[in-house]
């Protein structure tokens, strides 16, 4: 006899060590032999009174028995618990009538370091939870029942659902959801084909179901090709049962067919239903082959379903069991059809067949197909709940198939979108592949091709399709519409494109869809992504921007290493160059920095697009950092998310330019506005500088921020001069705080309760601002604010959010005809006020309020 | 089921401490005790044990102006079986007795000593051979009060007076008994006899045990079956069942309520080899394999020990532990319901054989209250099993500490301990060079 193993003496010294601690409450019945096969098996009785029990739980007795088999490479496999008696037979997780399934996922739930300590503290959760019944909570899928597979048929996957083709209650016009499992219905059964396809020996896959009506209808009118995309064509019959078999499912084809006669299917219907099935696989077989004879047949399945399995809630759904026929069974049922054939000699074959059919039923053993579930009803995603749910049944095109878009097409692959389009121009090189999503042969290959057909494997539907080019020429080459998808990832990290779809987005942006920017640092430390929801100001340069001027300015501490690395303010000094020659400069990191990287900004960029609507509207404007551990920074975890409201945009008319205001400059005019009106009256106007960006590219304007008027200013309610103290300070200042985002962009001005337009005034005002003098800019953007006195006083009371507001470039090369500058009214120089914090400038007297200031103060501070 | 829908058939256990006293309830009219510990108030051990022949002397039909018992049944003749068998007779009529040959050997083998109990069941049994011989004599038929009959084989039967009774008054081993102090009672009762053995015959005391299986049959003709073993041990019980299950007679085996032989003795299941006790499976399967309906073992004893020492006598852990794991359950009449408060434990005769009754406190006590027993029993407001079953008996004061928790709890306890997870050093250990 084997001596017992290392790991056999210390299950057996465990055992002794809790019995010797037990006082009783676990007994060793049977010393510890070494049985048949090399386990030892060991019996063992618990005390299990007291143990709270519940109707429809295992009913324990005061002590109860288990039988251990403990293998020679204990602990490093699970010693089986065994009951010596079938009293629990039938009841979930209790195999075979007496084995004890303790580990639903063995791989985890076992530990080995805990060996059989951990093995019986299991077995008792097992007996408490089962004497309440709960080791089948109503709201966990039930333990199907166990049908024991066979490796040599290959495995059968199961896509489509059953859904309404299950028994439950058809009768009564009742789905298959609003049976409970209490309740007691009469046994029915149903039998439906399903279509299926075999992908290879050891493959097949169930693509349809239907009725057995529509099956016979499909063949004769030659509707069932025998071949589908080259994969041989066949049917399997399934029985639809509405009772429970048994937990374990026969071992012998006559206890089968016995056991689904008293669930209501007659075996004659049985066999009818068996040979038409049959019949039909074959004459596909024989269209099939050369010859027109079938030389390599259908296998023969009979699926078994039972309404074992529940999902959340009381629907009941069909666990699927596979019966293979063996070869003599599936030749006998493909003939048993003949027995009405007109031909003598067809006909006594099909009589045989059809007497041969019971006695192989009566002494065949069944054999068992492994079922590989992929219907939606009985199966949940593993990615349910995750961000990616956002992408199923949806329509994305994913632009650069690089280190960023390669790893995200294949998230949205996974994730189950329904189609996807990968953009690129460039091909797979070898240097690329210590860290793209591709390999040695796809080099020379579009990376486009190259990925599309490697994630085309990934599904059996083949979602994706390759776009070989750029893809500013491709997608964004057409300015009449709005890309018909529900997603663009810009992977591309290129400025052309970025720019283009910005372009392109803003004169439909309530049309276009969702816009995910990604992009990486220098250095694969960290990476932004910006969402953009359907009717945002701007996509991925506007975000890109407003995250970049707050790294500069508000949030420049939780920024700083975003803005060093993302947005230097000086081009870096050495740039990577990977290959000799012309090569694009690029970053370094690894395929684990940029998996790391382009998961981790993809799952944020979902998050952000399915971030509550109420949000959408507010600030739908997002950008996410994600930073990977040993990144300078704020250690921050998961996603340093900044938002962005709507900006105001206007239109310029002349230029075609799009002006965009953004909230904080409007607030910062309104601001002016009401101080104006409380210093030196309501109708007195004002203005400012405007700060911010010109993009011929994008063709639009940025406001950021807007100043009041300078000290030397004057205003009055008829004329406004804008002065020039301190403006060029005030602009430098702006301008490298910002990195050059924010420059001066023009000036702004009030019509307290008039038109929003400019006046012969301003006109003229306008064409001066860009007189070409030695550093005045060449373009300034003028905005004038004004209303009726409804408009205007309910945006200065914050009863509205804008006022009207006109915008116009004003450029050097507009050939305005010259006209002459209107004569400033003659109250202007007798009312008008300074800018800044000054007071009214007394004209022509002298200023004596400023001089009762030093006297105030000394009055003050003498005070006690 | 509760007191007030008691059959009319059943068994009560009494709690009389470490002793067997079985009440076999085949109707109003007849009634059997098999074995009699009936103490003072308490036992040795301080538990509270139950008046039995009182309660009898109240509860029992009457015929004449006497309580009448149908039968007693002494399985043998120790202590623990036969005390206060003086005082039962002086009180009650005992229609007949049941005696084993075992009883007379005890007298020719002198250093065997007997307690006085059992020498006036002797004393009884040879008066009624007498007796049953002289109206034999006569032509005539024993009287009730003086029927006898002797049970089992002994090698040296013949030189006995008890050879001298006709076949009429003896039984052995394979046959069963259905009629009672000359009554005709097969439609609802009947006694196959197991034990004793001939080959026994001169063994243990113990090992010479009468061992019955009673079946009481009802209106409705359901069976419920109980087997009474005495203080057999493993040998002999092995036997038992071998010799049933090759007779094919499997239904002589079949029991709802067993009481477990010897009060709970773990000699019925492990046997001493080469100085190590062993433990028998073959017995408990066997056991296992004929119960049927709702299966309890019943240990008549005092209530169990928190811990077994070596040598202990009955009842033993061990064995009970055995028992629950091949039984629905275990009652202990010596902790049933509770072990400060013991009631009689009841079986009544239900569709599925015997069945325990639940005596609830209410019906109880007010059965147990009644002025006049006799009187309810009288009207048939309440048969004799549910005046058994409403016995009251006094409630002991000291309570032993309950162990905290259920089962599981302790093996999760004992699982934690051996593991050592929780583990420290309990007491003060000292180091030093010296």
């Amino acid at each position: 006899m084997t001596p017992p193993s290392a790991g056999q003496l210390l299950a057996v010294a465990q055992l002794h060590q809790m019995a010797a601690d037990s006082r009783g409450a676990l007994d060793l019945l049977s010393e510890p032999v070494v049985a048949d096969g090399g386990a030892i098996r060991t019996e063992i009785s618990l005390d299990c009174t007291g143990t709270a029990a519940a109707n429809g739980g295992i009913r324990l007795r005061r002590r109860e028995r288990f039988v251990l088999y403990v293998g020679a490479d204990f602990p490093f496999s699970i010693p089986s618990v065994v009951v010596p008696h079938r009293r629990w037979a039938g009841t979930p997780h209790v195999q075979w009538g007496c084995l004890l399934c303790l580990f639903a996922s063995p791989s985890v739930e076992w530990v080995p370091a805990a060996g059989l300590f951990g093995l019986v503290e299991r077995l008792l959760l097992w007996l408490e939870r089962a004497a309440l019944g709960e080791l089948d909570p109503d709201d966990q899928p039930l333990h199907p029942p166990v049908a024991y597979t066979s490796s040599v048929h290959g495995v059968t996957v199961v896509h489509p659902d059953l859904g309404g083709l299950a028994p439950y209650d058809a009768e009564a016009g009742r789905g298959h959801e609003e049976r409970s499992t209490s309740e007691v219905v009469a046994p029915s059964c149903r039998l439906v084909v399903g279509l299926t396809l075999a992908l290879s020996d050891d493959r097949k896959d169930v693509i349809e179901w239907m009725n057995r009506e529509e099956w016979l209808r499909r063949f004769n009118a030659g509707q069932l090709p025998p071949s589908h995309e080259g994969r041989p064509v066949g049917g399997a019959l399934a029985v639809l049962c509405n009772g429970e078999l048994s937990f374990e499912y026969p071992s012998r084809a006559g206890a089968l067919v016995d056991a689904l006669e008293k669930l209501g299917l007659a075996r004659s219907d049985l066999f009818v239903a068996i040979g038409e099935v049959a019949a039909v696989n074959y004459e596909l077989a024989s269209q099939r082959a050369p010859g027109g004879e079938a030389l390599t047949s259908f296998p023969f399945d009979v699926f078994v379903g039972t309404p074992s399995r529940r999902m959340p809630g009381i629907a009941l759904r069909q666990h699927l069991v596979c019966w293979r026929f063996d070869d003599i069974g599936r030749l006998i049922t493909e003939n048993i059809n003949f027995a009405d054939s007109a031909h003598p000699a067809l006909a006594r074959l099909g009589d045989l067949a059809q007497r041969l059919l019971p006695d192989w039923i009566a002494t065949t053993e069944t054999s068992w197909v492994q079922v590989m579930e992929a219907r939606a009803e009985v199966t949940v995603r593993r990615d349910a709940d995750s961000s990616t749910a956002w992408l199923r049944g949806r329509r994305v095109v994913v632009l650069g198939c690089g280190a960023l878009g390669g790893p995200i097409a294949e998230f949205c692959v996974r994730a189950g979108v329904a189609a996807l389009w990968v953009v690129d121009e460039d091909v797979v090189t070898p240097g690329i592949l210590v860290r793209q999503p591709y390999s040695d042969e796809d080099i020379g290959v579009a990376k486009a091709v190259a990925l599309s057909e490697r994630l085309n494997r990934i599904r059996d539907d083949k979602p994706v399709q390759p776009v070989i080019g750029r893809a500013e020429m491709v997608l964004l080459a057409d300015d009449t519409a709005a890309p018909d998808v529900d997603l663009v990832i810009d992977a591309t990290a290129n400025n052309t494109v970025t720019s283009l779809l910005e372009l392109r987005r803003a004169t439909r942006r309530d049309a276009w869809p969702p816009v995910m920017s990604v992009v990486i640092g220098h250095d694969a430390r960290r990476g932004i992504v910006t969402v953009s929801h359907r009717g945002s100001t701007g996509s991925g340069r506007h975000v890109m921007r407003r995250l970049a001027i707050a790294g500069r300015t508000h949030h420049a501490v939780r920024l700083a290493d975003v803005s060093s690395d993302l947005f230097p303010l000086e081009p870096r000094a050495t740039t990577f160059q990977p290959e000799p020659g012309c090569s694009s400069p690029t970053f370094i990191g690894s395929a684990a920095d940029l998996a790391a990287l382009a998961g981790a900004l993809f799952d944020a960029g979902l998050q952000g697009l399915a971030r509550g609507s109420e949000l959408q509207k507010e600030e739908p404007m997002l950008a996410g950092v994600v930073r990977l551990s040993g990144a300078v920074g704020p250690p921050t975890l998961g996603t340093d998310w900044f938002t962005w409201e709507n900006d105001e945009v206007v239109r310029d008319v002349v230029s075609g330019y799009e002006v965009r205001i953004s909230q904080p400059a409007l607030t910062r005019m309104r601001a002016e506005v009401r101080r104006g009106a409380r210093l030196r009256g309501t109708d007195i106007e004002t203005g400012g500088l405007l700060l911010g960006q010109i993009d011929d590219a994008c063709r639009c304007i940025w406001i950021d921020d807007v100043s009041g008027p300078p000290p030397d200013s004057l205003l009055s309610a008829v004329h406004f001069d804008h002065g020039v103290e301190g403006v060029e300070d005030l602009i430098t200042h702006h301008r490298d705080r910002s990195g050059r985002l924010t420059a001066f962009a023009g000036m702004w001005h009030s019509h307290p309760c008039g038109k929003a337009e400019p006046s012969k005034t301003d006109r003229f005002a306008m064409r001066s601002l860009v007189t070409p003098l030695e550093k005045s800019p060449n373009r300034a953007l003028v905005v004038i604010l004004g209303g009726d006195e409804h408009t205007w006083t309910r945006w200065v009371d914050g009863d509205a959010l804008v006022p009207d507001i006109f915008a116009q470039l004003a450029t050097r090369e507009v050939t305005d005809e010259l006209i002459a500058a209107p004569p400033v009214p003659a109250s202007h120089g007798t009312t008008a006020w300074p800018g800044g914090w000054r007071c009214r400038v007394d004209i022509p007297g002298p200023r004596r309020r400023r001089r009762l200031w030093p006297r105030r103060l000394r009055r003050r501070t003498a005070r006690p | 089921m509760t007191s007030t829908s008691l059959p009319d058939q059943g068994l009560v256990f009494w709690p009389v401490g470490t002793g067997d006293s079985t009440t076999i309830v085949i109707d109003d009219e007849h009634v059997i005790q098999v074995d009699l510990h009936d103490m003072a108030m308490a036992d040795d051990d301080g538990a509270v044990v139950a008046a039995v022949i009182d309660r009898l002397v109240e509860v029992l039909p009457r015929r004449g102006d006497r309580p009448y018992l149908a039968a007693f049944i002494l399985t043998h003749a120790d202590m623990d079986h036969c005390l206060g068998f003086a005082d039962l007779l002086s009180k009650v009529t005992i229609g007949e007795l049941w005696v084993t040959p075992r009883l007379w050997r005890e007298y020719t083998e002198h250093d065997l000593p007997l307690c006085p109990d059992a020498e006036a069941f002797h004393k009884e049994a040879k008066r009624r051979v007498a007796a049953v011989e002289k109206a034999v004599a006569a032509g005539e038929r024993p009287d009730s009060g003086e029927r006898i009959r002797v049970v089992g084989y002994d090698t040296d039967h013949e030189r006995h007076a008890y050879s001298e009774l006709p076949n009429e008054y003896l039984s052995y081993p394979g046959e069963a008994v259905t009629s009672i102090d000359g009554e005709d009672l097969s439609d609802r009762f009947e006694a196959f006899i197991h034990a004793p053995f001939k080959d026994d015959c001169a063994a243990e005391r113990n090992d010479t045990s009468l061992a019955i299986q009673v079946t009481l049959k009802n209106a409705d003709g359901a069976e419920g079956h109980v087997l009474l073993l005495g203080d057999l041990a493993y040998d002999t019980i092995t036997k038992i069942f071998d010799y049933s299950e090759h007779a094919e007679r499997p239904e002589r085996l079949t029991w709802e309520v067993l009481l477990a032989p010897h009060h709970c003795s773990k000699k019925v299941m492990y046997v001493t080899e080469d100085d190590a006790e062993v433990l028998k499976r073959d017995i408990l399967d066997m056991i296992e394999r004929h119960q049927a309906g709702d299966a309890v073992v019943v240990v008549s004893s005092g209530e169990f020990p928190a811990k077994n020492k070596l040598g202990d006598n009955p009842p033993h852990l061990l064995a009970r532990a055995r028992y629950e794991e091949i039984a629905d359950s275990l009652i202990c009449t010596g902790e049933y319901p509770s072990p400060d408060a013991p009631r009689p434990v009841v079986f009544g005769v239900g569709p599925d054989g015997f069945t325990l009754v639940e005596v609830d406190d209410e019906v109880g006590e007010t059965a147990a209250k009644s002025v006049d027993v006799r009187s309810a029993l009288a009207v048939g407001g309440i048969g004799v099993l549910a005046a058994l079953a409403a016995t009251v008996i006094a409630r002991r004061r000291r309570r032993q500490p309950g162990r905290q928790g259920g089962g599981l709890d302790q093996v999760r306890r004992a699982v934690v301990t051996a593991r050592g997870d929780e583990a420290a050093p309990q007491q003060p250990v000292g180091f030093g060079q010296r």
